[in-house]
């Protein structure tokens, strides 16, 4: 990066962002008031770019510019999101905002339908069939791969997401005189689902490291991108 | 008569009463005494005359046997006494018999003897009872009927006649002397009549004396009381075994000394009973009273056997110390000082209401009780002189079993000392209850001495109102609670001892120390915990720098995995100038990772010539986007302006709902780009042609959220139909990602992860991004961080297992040993 050939809007820009990334990273040192400002900048830069993409975006050419310019269905089109807005604003005040219940039933309504329905036919019935279609010895066969590796490989995710799923299992029935616990072959299966569950985590803690490392060298490499070349020869 | 005779008036209430009636209906007291309902049983039908002779003393009922007299025109029935048996003396025989016509009081002299008689007609005229006057033709003597005290059949008559109408002739002597009562069923107290009696016994004495006459042996009515006492001296007829029953009497006091001349002047000592002499111990020091010395009180000889009543003997005692006391202030007519102040004028008669026990002395027992006290007095004071008490003297304390006790109950009082002793004796042997000492340290201490104090005070107070006026130690009619008196403040003060006193207070200490807040302890500047962040961070730094700082590129890139193999396929399966749907859903604190993943994927597109409609979910997303593209563009020299060869569409608000509604109507949600003028590119080329989502080439979506990732998955894919869908997800989100890439309707087709994947994606196609993309660039130092890191790890781990590893080793040997 050469920050001679910059305009002044990218030198100006860059050289901020070196300022912020090295306000970010004194936080190795610990908590101190160049962090928080950077935070603060950040929360606040991010607020108002979104209110401004929400109003240019959402706003002014979906619920205004039809009122304003569009045709008669149009405006019937956009009456009911107006009026579901202007209610939805009472919910501000503490008094009124009861006035509101009804646009925040209607949005939580049409999301959670949305969320279910999408849960159900995209992730739940596929997963299932694809757990199905592991034992499938055409689908194996086509694969080309070991049947009897295709087929441990089925059995241990079959195993896994079984287990998986008892290990979250907690109801049980109530016991007289005594502690109600789950059944002892349910016990067992849990302590394995324990086992696949522990694995998942380490995994998904294995990719959290790994892209927090990412983003360190992506940091430090712009760093280094606008000081080395300070220090080398051109 | 016969209306008088129809009615009774109660002698407490003094309200009128049917003549059926034993007992009163409004204050329950007795009508009828016993004695009387007895002895008159013909000239009343309904009197109760034989109701109570079961308990009538037998020594009442023999005196009443041998007190018969001849009835006059003063006898009745109802309520009236009746005449004594012949037998019985004068004394005990009713005064009424001896008419109510005249005044009966005996007076020292002439004058003297007419005390009562006056008494009584003052009483007919002025007297509190004036309300209670008989009707007309009822006989004095019938006014008030007689009454006895409830349940006490040894209660005079005179008492219930006290009040009784008198006739207004005065009373001469020789009507004094004689002893009518047997005779005369009258309403007048025996008592009084009996003093009567002795009064016109001494009067007609001392003017016998005087003329030389002897006073006549039978008093008449109006002299009944002389009559009686001297009857009783001499009356051989006394029953003298009911007697002996009676309180033990002294003999030694020569009736001389009597003070009881007072009242009963011109009485000789012979008429005086002998048990009234005898009757009181300190008889021989009872002061001589301001009466003439020729006054001699009746010679009482009686012997051993033969005992008055003690309270008729207080009566007359107690009456005279009193009397001695003072200077006798009698009038014209020789009045005691009881007797004058009957004739005093009654508030009664102004129509003031006195309360109940501060009338005047007249119409209550006040007078009756001064007796008695002086009577306790003396037995108390031992030989003490009666002058010292003086007759202003408040009433202390007034013993109920004194005075007007009939003789069985005091001799038993007199008897108390004994028996109290014997209790003593008794009580000695109960040991008294031993609190434990932590009981004992437990009680107020004020609260104990007003418990104390409070019960002394209830012995030494004085009752001053009721029935129970003048007497000592009665209970409170009033209940504590309705006293006027505020209730004392306890100090809750507990004896403790000096080792209880030191446990509390570190008891105290204790309590205390809980609820001060306890001050942290000082924090070192730098602390371990600082300095192992710091090597970490260190540690992980060092070989990027070094990395960065050399432009190492040593460590080959990974090998090209299945999902971005199929990627690769995927586009370069694309017609030229494609159009591309690009989703940009990351958060800016991942952009590197994510520039670095997808820019081989971008760069390929856009050797493609692909149209990029760039939308996001995030409102963050329009600005990466742009960023994304122009990094991209810049690196790869592409060049890529907005709206020609992209379209920054903006965001997509509702989150999945949104999502949802975009594979609906794509143009309806995002309707304008984000350029300066708000271009309606879905009016232009390329995108003119799209009209929902499957009219894409490509969806690609570039996210570092398995939610989001997920969102898309659920929400636009089923409507891609035949579009493929391939994403670009961060290392973190790859988990949740990978299963829908290996699910056996692919829905997803494509998967690149992170920076792995870009360079594995690089590796295969050295001409994206001039051979030199970000992949391969940080690769060498993600390689040495990421191996510091593990290296850091397994170090962590080791440690971990040998720490918890000796800890149980210790808590075993701990346990082990004993």
């Amino acid at each position: 990066m050469n920050l001679a050939e910059m305009g002044m809007p990218d030198l100006v820009g860059t050289l901020l962002g070196f300022a912020l990334t090295l306000m970010v990273f004194s936080y190795a040192f610990g908590d101190n008031a160049l962090f928080r400002v950077t935070i603060h900048l950040f929360i606040g830069v991010a607020a108002g770019y979104a209110a401004v993409v929400a109003w240019y975006n959402v706003v002014w050419p979906q619920l205004l510019l039809p009122i304003i310019g569009g045709s008669q269905s149009e405006r019937l089109f956009v009456l009911f999101p107006l009026v579901l807005s202007g209610l939805l604003i009472f919910k501000a005040s503490p008094r009124l905002s009861r006035i509101g219940n009804p646009a925040i039933a209607y949005l939580v309504g049409v999301g959670v339908a949305a969320a279910i329905g999408g849960a159900v036919m995209g992730t739940i019935f596929p997963q299932v069939l694809a757990s199905i279609n592991l034992f499938d010895a055409e689908a194996i066969r086509q694969s080309g791969e070991s049947p009897l590796l295709m087929l441990l490989q089925g059995v241990i995710i079959v195993i896994g997401t079984l287990t998986s799923l008892i290990y979250f299992h907690f109801g049980v029935k109530p016991k007289l005189g005594g502690t109600p616990r789950r059944p002892e072959w349910m016990e067992v299966l849990a302590l394995v689902g324990q086992v696949f569950i522990a694995i998942t985590l380490g995994a998904v803690f294995a990719g959290v490291l790994t892209a927090s490392l990412s983003a360190l060298i992506e940091r430090v490499y712009f760093i280094g991108d606008i000081i080395f070349p300070l220090f080398t020869a051109p | 008569m016969a209306a008088e005779m129809s009615e009774l008036r109660c002698p407490m209430c003094g309200k009128i009463n049917s003549a059926e009636l034993d007992i009163c209906q409004f204050c329950q007291a007795r009508l009828v005494p016993i004695r009387a309902a007895e002895q008159t049983p013909a000239s009343d039908p309904g009197a109760n005359s034989a109701k109570d002779d079961s308990s009538i003393d037998d020594w009442l009922s023999s005196l009443r046997s041998s007190d018969e007299h001849p009835a006059d025109e003063n006898v009745e029935a109802e309520g009236h006494q009746e005449p004594f048996d012949a037998g019985v003396p004068d004394w005990l025989q009713d005064d009424s018999q001896a008419g109510a016509q005249e005044s009966r009081v005996p007076t020292a002299d002439a004058s003297g003897a007419d005390w009562l008689g006056s008494l009584l007609q003052r009483e007919e005229e002025t007297g509190p009872l004036a309300e209670g006057l008989p009707p007309e033709g009822q006989a004095a003597e019938d006014w008030p009927p007689t009454s006895q005290l409830p349940g006490d059949d040894s209660i005079p008559e005179w008492l219930s006649q006290i009040g009784k109408q008198e006739q207004p002739s005065e009373p001469t002597p020789s009507d004094e002397a004689q002893a009518p009562e047997a005779n005369v069923p009258e309403a007048r107290p025996d008592w009084l009549s009996r003093i009567r009696s002795l009064r016109i016994a001494e009067a007609s004495t001392a003017t016998e004396v005087a003329a030389g006459e002897e006073t006549p042996a039978q008093p008449d009515a109006e002299d009944s009381v002389s009559a009686w006492l001297a009857e009783l001296r001499g009356d051989e007829a006394v029953n003298v075994e009911d007697l002996s029953t009676l309180a033990e009497l002294p003999q030694e006091t020569p009736a001389e000394e009597l003070a009881v001349e007072e009242f009963l002047p011109g009485e000789s000592a012979d008429q005086i009973p002998a048990r009234i002499e005898q009757s009181t111990p300190v008889q021989p020091e009872i002061a001589a009273p301001a009466v003439p010395e020729e006054k001699e009180a009746p010679e009482i000889t009686q012997g051993p056997e033969d005992q008055i009543p003690d309270w008729l003997a207080g009566l007359v005692t107690g009456k005279a110390i009193a009397s001695g006391m003072t200077k006798v202030e009698t009038d014209a007519e020789g009045l005691p000082d009881w007797l004058a102040d009957l004739e005093k004028s009654s508030t009664l008669d102004q129509g003031v209401i006195v309360p109940f026990g501060e009338e005047e002395p007249g119409l209550t027992f006040d007078w009756l009780q001064e007796q008695v006290r002086a009577d306790q007095r003396l037995s108390t004071s031992g030989k003490q002189p009666a002058a010292e008490a003086q007759p202003g003297e408040a009433i202390e304390s007034i013993s109920p079993f004194e005075g007007d006790l009939s003789d069985f109950l005091e001799e038993g009082y007199a008897k108390a000392p004994r028996a109290e002793v014997a209790s003593g004796e008794t009580e000695a042997e109960l040991r008294p209850a031993e609190l434990p000492t932590w009981l004992e340290a437990m009680r107020p201490i004020e609260a104990a001495a007003f418990a104390l104090l409070s019960e002394s005070e209830r012995e030494t107070q004085v009752e001053s109102s009721g029935p129970l006026a003048g007497l000592r130690g009665v209970l409170p009619a009033e209940p504590d609670i309705a006293r006027m008196k505020k209730p004392p403040a306890y100090a809750l003060r507990l004896q403790v001892s000096d080792s209880q006193q030191v446990s509390a207070d570190l008891l105290e200490g204790l309590v205390k120390t809980e609820a001060e807040p306890k001050a942290l302890p000082e924090r070192p500047v730098i602390s371990s915990q600082y300095i192992f962040r710091l090597v970490i961070f260190a540690a992980l730094l060092l070989p990027i720098i070094w990395a960065a700082f050399t432009r190492s590129q040593n460590i080959p890139l990974p090998a090209l995995p299945q999902e971005v193999f199929d990627t690769t396929s995927l586009i370069n399966a694309l017609p030229d100038n494609p159009l591309i749907l690009l989703a940009v859903d990351y958060e800016p604190g991942l952009s590197g990772e994510m520039q670095a993943a997808s820019s081989a994927l971008i760069d390929q597109l856009m050797l493609k010539g692909a149209y990029l409609a760039m939308v996001s979910t995030s409102p963050n997303g329009p600005a990466l986007a742009e960023g994304l593209i122009r990094n991209v563009a810049g690196r790869s020299a592409h060049q890529y302006q907005d709206i020609n060869q992209y379209a920054n569409l903006g965001f997509i608000p509702g989150g999945p709902a949104g999502l949802a509604s975009f594979a609906e109507a794509p143009r309806k949600i995002t309707p304008y780009a984000l350029d300066p003028e708000s271009t309606y590119v879905w009016g232009r080329e390329p995108m003119q042609a799209a009209t929902q989502l499957s009219d894409f080439n490509l969806v690609a979506v570039l996210t570092d959220n398995a939610d989001k990732a997920r969102a898309w998955i659920e929400q636009v894919q089923p409507s891609l139909e035949s579009t493929p869908l391939v994403m670009v997800v961060s290392a973190q989100a790859e988990p949740m990602v990978r299963p829908y890439y290996y699910s056996s309707e692919k829905q997803v087709q494509g998967l690149v992860v992170g920076l792995a994947g870009s360079g594995a994606y690089e590796n295969a196609h050295r001409d994206l991004v001039s051979g030199s993309g970000p992949a391969r660039q940080y690769w060498d130092a993600f390689s040495y961080s990421l191996l510091v890191a593990a290296m850091l790890v397994a170090v962590g781990v080791v440690i971990n297992l040998t720490a918890s590893g000796i800890a149980a080793r210790k808590q075993s040997v701990g346990e082990k040993k004993p």
